[in-house]
């Protein structure tokens, strides 16, 4: 076996041979490893919101998050997991909860979501209730119209007056778009509120799982 | 890591690999081509371990069956402090309250063959069509050897009260306990079953990470 390091501003992938395992940093300085399969490794690709975004009551909302990602880290079975948490505030009780959007799109391109998951509970007339989403959701396939597979999201929200009446709730996607994943893209994610209700996100992440 | 003034490449299994000077840090491609760094303490790094599942397992009742993709960590990392956390998501149907569980499993086949670690079982509801679930799974190594010793537990968030579980949300710790082979790399598992066919899972996703220690 060959003990190999490449340090060089390219996009993955980097190349492979058999039996080495590579080192590059690419064209937007991260750095990764790459196996003799071609298998990119990353450290740690993830973004995590710095400030709070309050009273969000606006369909479409604010984006959150924004990850830049190089080409070639897309691969079938890459994940993403995006965690949020804050409060929720009701004016009046209603069905069909909050909005998380994930958007990938090249950048300098229009916005287009990959996959937004939807709450299908009713929420409460609560007063700054804390709640947290996590949502996942795994790539099957690749290129200029990639998938992703079933992604599910689960809602937990102090008590019933909240972001879910329920206490805690799991939901599948509401959309979900192909996309060109071939090219450096940005990676966005978005939260909505709407009528008669209104979120704070005090924290949130992004994270990409290398498959 | 302490600040290395020199970094030295080797190559290697990465817990028989010697620990450089103090003061440098090594670089090695252990012998399952990942390649790590040790520092002068022995302390191995990382880059992100993890594996998914890149597309939906068929309906799961009686017959136990893989629900990851089987993460291949290399010789000497599962050490005390390392944990393995699985996410997984999927749907039930059940008309029978039967148990349905997931067990870790550790070996070298990744397969349903390798030796249980760790089980979790949660009682299903006696109905419920299609409905959606989401489960995290950690567990983490206390003690390596054969077997070690580790504890974890099992989230379990659940649409309503009908599917794989009886309410919203729950929490299990572990009802067996073992920690993976540390002789050999290791492939780490998650497997379901359930007691009777009158409680079917499908599972559309499954995230598996290992945390080194």
């Amino acid at each position: 076996m060959t003990a190999q390091i490449v340090v060089t501003q390219q996009n993955t992938p980097f190349g492979q041979d058999s039996g080495t395992a590579r080192m590059g940093i690419d064209k937007s300085h991260h750095l990764y490893t790459q196996n003799a399969e071609g298998v990119i490794w990353t450290p740690s690709l993830q973004t995590s919101l710095t400030s709070a975004v309050t009273g969000i009551t606006n369909s479409p909302g604010p984006t959150i998050l924004s990850l830049p990602i190089p080409i070639g880290l897309i691969q079938v079975g890459t994940s993403f997991r995006i965690t949020v948490a804050g409060v929720f505030t009701g004016t009046i009780a209603g069905s069909g909860g909050q909005v998380l959007s994930f958007y990938i799109y090249k950048s300098g391109e229009t916005a287009a979501t990959a996959i937004s998951f939807r709450s299908a509970s009713n929420y409460g007339t609560g007063t700054s209730i804390p709640y947290t989403i996590t949502a996942c959701v795994t790539m099957t396939s690749v290129g200029t119209a990639a998938t992703m597979g079933s992604g599910f999201a689960v809602t937990q929200s102090q008590g019933t007056t909240g972001a879910v009446n329920s206490v805690s709730t799991v939901d599948s996607y509401q959309i979900k778009t192909p996309f060109n994943s071939l090219t450096a893209n940005l990676l966005e994610v978005g939260m909505d509120g709407g009528i008669n209700r209104s979120y704070d996100v005090n924290s949130a992440t992004l994270e990409v799982l290398s498959p | 890591m302490a600040n290395a003034s020199t970094i030295v490449l080797v190559e290697g299994a990465s817990n028989t690999v010697s620990a450089p000077a103090s003061g440098s840090a090594a670089l090695l491609v252990d012998t399952s081509n990942h390649l790590n760094a040790k520092d002068s303490s022995s302390n191995i790094w990382i880059p992100g371990l993890q594996s998914s599942l890149t597309a939906a397992t068929a309906a799961i009742n009686t017959t136990e069956t893989l629900i990851n993709t089987p993460l291949t960590i290399p010789l000497g990392l599962w050490q005390a402090g390392s944990t393995v956390r699985f996410t997984v998501w999927g749907t039930c149907t059940s008309t029978a309250g039967n148990a349905s569980t997931f067990t870790f499993r550790a070996g070298t086949l990744g397969t349903t063959s390798d030796a249980s670690v760790a089980t979790w079982a949660i009682t299903a509801q006696t109905s419920g069509t299609t409905i959606p679930f989401f489960i995290v799974i950690t567990y983490t190594c206390r003690t390596t050897g054969a077997p070690g010793t580790g504890n974890g537990s099992m989230q379990t968030n659940n649409q309503g009260t009908t599917g794989i579980f009886t309410a919203v949300a729950d929490v299990r710790t572990t009802t067996a306990n073992t920690g993976p082979p540390t002789t050999t790399a290791t492939k780490l598992d998650l497997t379901y079953v359930a007691a009777a066919t009158t409680t079917t899972t499908t599972v559309q996703g499954c995230i598996t990470e290992l945390l080194p220690a």
